[in-house]
Parts: structure tokens; sequence; C-alpha cells
């Protein structure tokens, strides 16, 4: 009897509080949605079966780690947003005749009605969407869908309920500790006993500057991606630091300038705004400093995941110049006794391709062969040198970070290779080169580039190198690279020479086939019969090649196709930019969820000033457009700072998202663009939605104190 | 002259549902001369709340006319409202409504801002108001830093910054100690003799002794009135707490 009296009222409490509850039980409900979605995700065994699916699955369960960290964060958050902003209603209660103990009671039925509304909701959107996700998860990972229609695990679905319930049991018992902490007096008082207006601190403000900054240069400055990435967190952290210092105290100093300048501030649409947002800053700054980096992660997560995406198809093009590379070494003993490692005749190579292409009815064009030399020098003394002593000096990390800004890494092919692969003729003497950049790293300053003993004229600088260099993982991480172009001749001095001095560290000259496959699918569907097939028919050519005796087994097949690579990077870049969206999503509603509390609780404490406004003569229309200002300003400067951040960020995402072959800034840039406009789009949306509320909040306060004078 | 003046005025609330009606103000007629400090006593409940609301321009009466300065303030358009009550009248409240996020000199201002006056003739106008009503240390404190005396003069400072017809005070003693009240009504009295028009409500026959002349309002309509003439304050005290018991009684007056 008296436990349904506690409910009926629990009931009509959140139908009174909707306002509150409403979201509460929307976040809660997209939480576990989005949880049991990505928990199910990484369980559901069926997944193994398609390419790229267990990937996906270990991804997911770092995706469920970061669900339930923010899963744990937001409703607590919210939880205790609700206690404080119905402590007068608790306190009336208390006055009221009903005890703390009856009081927990309420909050009880409260947490199990609303807990059961969110886990309804969650449940219904999971099972509903999981279909969708798979979807989208084939069809980012290009593969077709396997899977029946809908999936219920029940060992998932009870983990996931298991987990949210723990959640609202702590939520309970710790709203059970507000209460039972509070006295009856305390529970009555309104929240407002006359905030200090707060002072400006200028150590904080300095020590904001100085940390923003910092990370700022640190991101703007640093271009080594390798280096980039320990330094990188050093200038995430940094950020952080500097945001929120400058939230607490940089948002003072400015609103204090406001104030002082009295032709700006003594206007209408200002003054209240000005006060009411410097009254309240020492609380809202945290706020809007998380809101900011929530903003920017979800940016920066979503522009980095896509641009990776998107980038597939163009970081192909540029790493694939040929659908097909291939190489085929083996070791033969020398005539000293040593090893020596041999290419097999370009010949015997370019006829297995073509035989076994046409046993699997593939149409080849364009097979050549490519042969290049790709060796490391050191900058030293305005020269090139390969010279192993200038190096011994390095012995620590430290020495060998710095150093890695002074390695050149040079690709030499042969004006006839060069000739073959462009179509185009350079005639070169034996001490002339023709040079193509192709880092941002500088060229040698004069006509003459040093390398050792060498002494190379520099005749012509190219726009573009034919070889494939980008495929090779050092150019990525190397500062400085050069492709350049020798004759026959020089080719061969320059390789006896590093070889003199890199012994058997020294790089061998690189024989490629290169081919292009006219049907794309029919290739990427036949490349794992063609790989077998050509190694099977290269594999007594050893024999007949050697000159010396093969040593056994000790061959060398190197097979990268188009085909292949794409498959891996939609495997990985797929499952990384299904896991931003469903994170960006969630991190969204994190967002959403605070500034929306945020406003509604301004609203309440606002009431009562727009109130008092309206009483001295502020129009309804002028009362619409101070909340507009206010709201606006809280609202879109986090909006800014994080768009400023993440302009900041840019350099560093750009050369760390190198390291994953994303050859094209404008990707990026675009990526990062749309992602922005979307976000700017559901903000604005959400801005609308909260300013009518707020709006809805003030007004409806004064309407019903309708009479001025009235008590 | 006369600058206020109130015909037969009636106001009926009707329920939503066109239910029971009351009579909040029967027949209500006075006329306020330029620089006369009234005040209006009543019981609970007997209208005055009303009749303020009426000449605060916040409600509309059923039937009647209020006429300031010459000017219908029933024929004043809904979205001119606000504009006109800013710019005519200067409210007092009995719990100063003071904002806290604003400090005293910009809760002053605060009128003058909204009606989008000039940097320069504020600083002019607030300057003399200042000193008038002795808040000129306290100006650059914040509400929440000053007794309640100093809160209901930095409040009357708000209400006079606009230089009002009408200067409506709605019990300005009630929330006070009886000697800020005395100070407050010391301010009243000293604005009055400056020229301003002053019209209060209050409960209180201290506070009511102040002014000038009190009107008494029963049931909807204007029982008595009285004037000071030559009287001292303690006179004036003595006849109005006569009159009350006279109103309570229900005898009939003089």
């Amino acid at each position: 009897m008296k436990m349904g009296y506690y409910a009926k009222l629990a009931g009509s409490n959140l139908i009174k509080n909707r306002r509150m509850y409403l979201p509460y039980i929307l976040t809660g409900g997209g939480l576990i949605g989005v949880y049991h979605i990505v928990n199910t995700l990484h369980r559901d065994e069926r997944m193994d079966a398609i390419r790229g699916g267990s990937f996906l699955r270990s991804i997911m369960g770092y995706g469920v780690i970061v669900m339930s960290i923010l899963a744990v964060i937001l409703l607590l958050y919210a939880g205790s947003f609700l206690m404080k902003q119905r402590r007068r209603e608790f306190g009336l209660y208390h006055v009221l005749g009903l005890e703390k103990r009856h009081i927990a009671c309420i909050l009880f039925f409260e947490t199990l009605y609303s807990m059961l509304s969110s886990m309804a909701l969650g449940l219904l959107l999971g099972i509903a969407l999981y279909k969708a996700c798979t979807l989208l998860v084939c069809r980012l990972l290009q593969v077709e869908t396997i899977f029946g229609f809908y999936y219920i695990n029940a060992g998932t679905l009870l983990a996931t309920l298991v987990f949210f319930a723990a959640l609202y049991a702590l939520t309970f018992f710790g709203n059970c500790l507000h209460i039972a902490r509070l006295k009856a007096v305390e529970l009555l008082q309104s929240a407002q006993v006359g905030e200090r207006e707060p002072k400006v601190k200028w150590p904080l403000f300095i020590g904001g500057f100085a940390a923003l900054f910092g990370g700022y240069y640190i991101a703007r400055t640093v271009d080594n991606p390798l280096v980039g990435i320990s330094v990188f967190f050093i200038a995430v952290i940094l950020v952080i630091i500097g945001t929120y210092l400058l939230f607490m105290a940089g948002s003072i100093v400015l609103l204090k300038w406001m104030k002082k300048n009295k032709n700006f501030y003594y206007r209408k649409r200002h003054m209240a705004a000005v006060s009411g947002m410097l009254y309240r800053m020492n609380r809202n700054a945290v706020g809007l400093a998380s809101i900011t980096i929530l903003m920017t992660s979800v940016i920066l997560m979503i522009s980095a995941t896509s641009s990776l995406y998107v980038g597939i198809e163009d970081s192909l093009k540029k790493g694939h110049p040929y659908d097909l590379v291939m190489r085929y070494y083996y070791y033969e003993t020398a005539a000293d006794g040593g090893k020596v490692i041999r290419a097999l005749p370009e010949e015997s190579m370019k006829e297995a391709l073509e035989t076994a292409a046409a046993e699997n009815e593939l149409a080849v064009s364009d097979v050549r062969s490519q042969r290049y030399l790709s060796c490391a020098f050191l900058w030293h003394d305005g020269r090139l040198t390969g010279d192993r002593s200038v190096m011994d000096g390095t012995e620590n990390m430290a020495d060998a970070m710095d150093m890695l800004d002074s390695i050149a890494e040079v690709v030499f092919i042969t004006a006839e290779d060069y000739a073959a692969m462009t179509g185009l003729t350079i005639p070169l003497k034996n001490n002339e080169i023709a040079i193509c950049n192709l880092s941002k790293g500088q060229l040698p300053t004069g006509r003459v580039l040093a390398i050792d003993q060498e002494e190379l004229r520099i005749v012509k600088e190219l726009e573009e190198f034919p070889v494939d260099v980008s495929s090779m993982l050092e150019v990525n991480i190397i500062t400085q690279s050069y492709g350049i172009v020798v004759s026959s001749e020089e080719f061969q001095a320059l390789y006896k020479m590093q070889k003199e001095s890199y012994g058997e560290y020294a790089s061998e000259i690189v024989t490629n086939m290169l081919c292009n496959f006219d049907d794309d699918s029919a290739a990427a569907e036949a490349q794992d019969r063609m790989r077998a097939r050509t190694d099977e028919l290269l594999r007594p050519m050893v024999k007949e090649a050697a000159e010396g005796e093969v040593v056994d087994d000790a061959i060398a097949f190197y097979w990268d196709s188009k085909y292949d690579t794409e498959e891996a990077m939609l495997e990985t870049n797929g499952s990384l930019l299904f896991l931003g969206i469903l994170l960006s999503v969630v991190f969204l509603f994190a967002t959403i969820l605070i500034i929306h509390y945020k406003q509604i609780q301004e609203g309440y404490e606002d009431s009562g000033r727009f109130k008092i406004m309206e009483k001295i003569g502020m129009t309804e229309r002028e009362v619409r457009q101070t909340i507009r200002s206010q709201m606006l300003w809280i609202f879109f400067t986090p909006i800014a700072v994080a768009m400023l951040h993440n302009i900041m960020a840019f350099s560093i995402l750009e050369s760390m998202l190198k390291l994953f072959y994303l050859q094209d800034v404008r990707i990026l840039i675009a990526c990062m663009g749309i992602s922005f406009a979307v976000f700017l789009l559901l903000y604005v949306i959400i801005y609308h939605i909260t300013a009518k509320e707020y709006y809805n909040i003030v007004h409806e306060r004064s309407v019903y104190g309708v009479s001025y004078f009235d008590r | 002259m006369v600058i206020l003046e109130v015909k037969s005025l009636q106001k009926v609330y009707t329920s939503r549902f066109g239910g029971a009606s009351v009579k909040a103000l029967s027949n209500v007629s006075f006329a306020v001369e330029d620089g006369e400090f009234v005040a209006v006593m009543g019981e609970s409940g007997s209208g005055k709340t009303t009749l303020l609301n009426i000449l605060a321009a916040l409600d509309r009466p059923t039937s009647g006319r209020v006429v300031l300065d010459d000017k219908d303030v029933s024929a004043v358009r809904d979205s001119q409202m606000a504009t006109f009550r800013r710019e005519n009248l200067g409210f007092v409240f009995q719990e100063f409504n003071l904002l806290d996020t604003f400090s005293n000199r910009d809760n002053i201002l605060l009128p003058l801002v909204l009606s989008g006056i000039g940097v320069r003739q504020m600083e002019q106008r607030i300057g003399p108001l200042a000193k008038q009503l002795r808040i000129d240390g306290i100006l650059d404190k914040f509400p929440y830093e000053i007794s309640g005396g100093q809160k209901q003069r930095v409040a009357i400072a708000r209400a006079l910054i606009t230089q009002p017809k009408l200067l409506l005070a709605d019990e300005p003693t009630g929330a006070l100690d009886s000697r800020s009240a005395d100070d407050v009504m010391k301010i009243f009295q000293g604005v009055n003799r400056t020229g301003q028009t002053v019209i209060m409500v209050t409960h209180s026959v201290k506070a009511a002794s102040c002014a000038e002349r009190v009107l008494f309002i029963k049931d909807g309509e204007v029982y008595h009135q009285l004037y000071r003439g030559e009287q001292t304050d303690e006179q004036m005290y003595q006849r109005i707490s006569d009159t009350l018991t006279l109103l309570t009684t229900g005898g009939d007056a003089e």
C-alpha cells in the first residue's frame, strides 16, 4: 500500500520533471543501444566469416572499453545533475514529513523507472539497429552481406543489462548518499547564495596561454610522424590543460575587458549577457572546456577515420602506379665462398607472369621491368655521406631521433629505365644527374650534389619520379627523400661505392617486374592463384639461372598487388571508420546532453532575473534577444575553439596519417571540412531546441507570476 | 495640474470556464496632482494590488480609464506597453528586485540601457541621484554585499533614473527593519519634495503617515481619504490608525 504510494509519486515526479528526465532517459537509451551494438559486434562469431571481420571484432573490443568509461561518466554526471536540480523539491518533501528513507524510497522507484525505460529503449534501438550496423560494416569493408536479419545473443544481452543495472544502482546509492548528507534547511534553500564576481587569476591565464601555445607550437612544428607520435601526446595534454585554464581565467579576462568597454557593455543586448556569463563563469568554465575537448576529439576522430577510408583509392593509385609489383630473388654461393643475392633474369619473370595470367584468363598489359637502387645517407657538412663513423657517435635514442631528421633516402634509377617508364629521354653524362625532390626536405644548394667522393652535377629537376617510392614505409618517416636519374655507368659506380661504405648493410639493386591488369575485379579475385602459380613457374628457373650453387630454400618472393593492399586497407580503415562513426555519435550525444542540461539549469536560475528585467521595462522581444546573445556565446565559443584546435592539429594529424598511407592532404581537408559542417548543422539544431526550451522555462515562470506586485 | 486621473475603474475577474466572477474593483475614481505623495491603504483583498497593476499598465480595467499626463493608458498598444512603462513609470518593490549579477551601478543604469541612452548621459544622471540617495559610496558593490535599506535606496535610484512621471511603490518598507524603513520613508519624502509624484501602496501606518494624502480602499471602492494639511507625521499617524479602526470595525467614516 505504502510502497504503491511511493511508486505512484515517483511516476508523477518523472512526468513533472520531464524536461530533465526525458533527455536523461534518451541518453540512457542511446548509451545502452550503442553499447549493446558494440558489444554484440565484438562477440558475434559470424563476423569472422567475412573478410576483415575478425579485425573489426578486435577493434570493437576497444570500443567496449571506451563506451563503458563514457557510460559511467555520463550517467553519473546526469544523475548528480538531476539531484542538484531537485534539492528544493526533496527539501519540501522533508518539511512535509517524509523522512530521508522515504525520499530514498521515491528515488528508488524513480531510478527504477528511468532505468527500465532506458533499457527498453536501448534494447529496442540496439536490436533494431544492429542489422543496420552490420550492413554498414559490410558496406565499409566492401564485402557481401551474408547475415540473416536479426541477431540476438542472450549472453551479450545479459552482459549489457547487468552492466547498466550496476551503473544505475551506483547512481541510486550516490543519490541516497547525497540526500543523507543534506540538512533539511539546506534542502529548502535555493541554490543561489550570492556568488561573488570572479577575480582575474593572472597566473592561471598566463599558464593557460603558455600551455596552449606550447601545444600549438609543438603541433605546428613537428613534421616527423615518428617523433610526432611521442610528442603528440605532450601536445594534446598541453592543449587540454591550456583549454581548461583559458576557459577558467581567459574567459574572465575577456568578459571583464568587455565590461570595461562602456560603449560596448551598456547596450541592451550585451549588458545582461556579459554580466550573467561573468557571474557564472566560475562554474561554467570547466563545463565549457569539457565540451570543447569533446568536440575537438569528435571532429579529429571522424575526420581522421573518414579521410583514411576515403583516401584508400587515392593512395592505391599513388602507391601503386602499376597493379602489380613483383620480384624474385635467390641466394647462391659466390666464388669467394660467401652468399650473394641474385634476381632472376627479367625475361624469365616476364614469361612466368604472362603464363600465369593467361592460365587464369587475365589480360595483362604494360609488363615491364624496373631497376632501382635505394639507399640512405646522412647529411653531413653539406654533403651526403655513407660514412658509418658519423653515425657511430649516436648511442641513445634521443640522438638517434635527432639524426632521423638528417637522414636522406635516395632512390637511383638509370636514364634507360626512366626513358622506358616515362617515354622521356634525358641525356646524361657520367657525373650528371636529374633530381626529383620526393619530400618536403631541402634540395642541396647550388647545382652540385655531393655523395661521399662523387660530385654530381644537377642538370635537371624533375616534377615526378616513376618509381613507386610511397609504398616504402621509410620514405614516409624520413623527412628527406630524393629520386635521382643517372647514367648506367654512374648507377653501377654508386652501387659499388655504397657497397664499400656499408658492407653487409649495403643495399642491393632491386629488379621489379611491373604489370597492369585489364579487368580489376577478375584480377582481384584471382590474386592468390596468380601468386601461387607464378611461384610454381619461377622456382625451377632458379636452378637454370644460377651460376654458383643455390642456397637451399633461400628464395625471396615479393608480390605486392594493388588488390591485396586494397583489401588490407579496407579491413583496417573500414573498421576504424566504423568505430569512429559509433564513437562520434556517442560523443555527440554526450556533448548535447551536457550543454542541454547546462542551459536548462541556467534557465531556471535566470527565470527570476528575467522576471525582474521584465518588471523594470524589458520587452518580451528584448528578453528573447538577450537570451539569444547569451546562448550564442555559450554555445558557439566551444565550437570555435574546437575548430581552432583542429586547425592547429592539422599538420601533426596529416603527418601521422601518412603512416597509414594517406597521400593527399586535400582528402583530409575535405573530410575535416565536411565533418565540421555536419557537426555544426547538428549543433545549430540542438541550439534551437535548447534555446526554445530555455525560453519556455524563463517565460512560463514570468507568465505564471503575471502580476508585478504579486507575491 | 492633474497628472493622473482614474475614472470609475472597474475590474472583474472571470474564471477561465466562465464560472464565478469576482469583482476586484467596483468603482474607483480619484485624481493625483503633479508633485503629490499619495498613500493607498486597504486590507488584503481590498483591491489595492489590482489597482496598482492597472496603474502600472500591467493589467487592463474591465471598464473605466486611467489617464496619465493627458494620455489614456488603456489606449497604449500591447507592443508599446513595456516601453510606455519604462518611459513613464518608476517602480519600487517590497523585495527590491535587484539583479545580483549586476553591480549596484549597473542595476540603476539598466532601464537607461534598455532605452538605448548613451553612456555619457547615463553618467551625468547617476552622479547627482546617487548623492541625493546617499549611495554614491556603494555603487560598485553588488546587491548581496549591502544592507536592506541600502538595497531599497538603490532600487529607488533605479526607479528614478528614467525621470518618470509617476513613481509607484509597493510596500517599500515591507522587507525592512524599522530604522531602515524610516530611512527609506525620509528618502521618499525628500524625493517628493523635489517635485516627484509618488503613489505608494502600504499596510504600514508609519509609512502612510509620511504621505500628504491617504486613500483607503475597501471592497473595491475608495472608501475614504485623508489630507495631511498642516499636520505633523505624528498627528497624521493618529488619524490614519483611527480611520483604520473604523474601517475594520465597519462604522461610517467621520
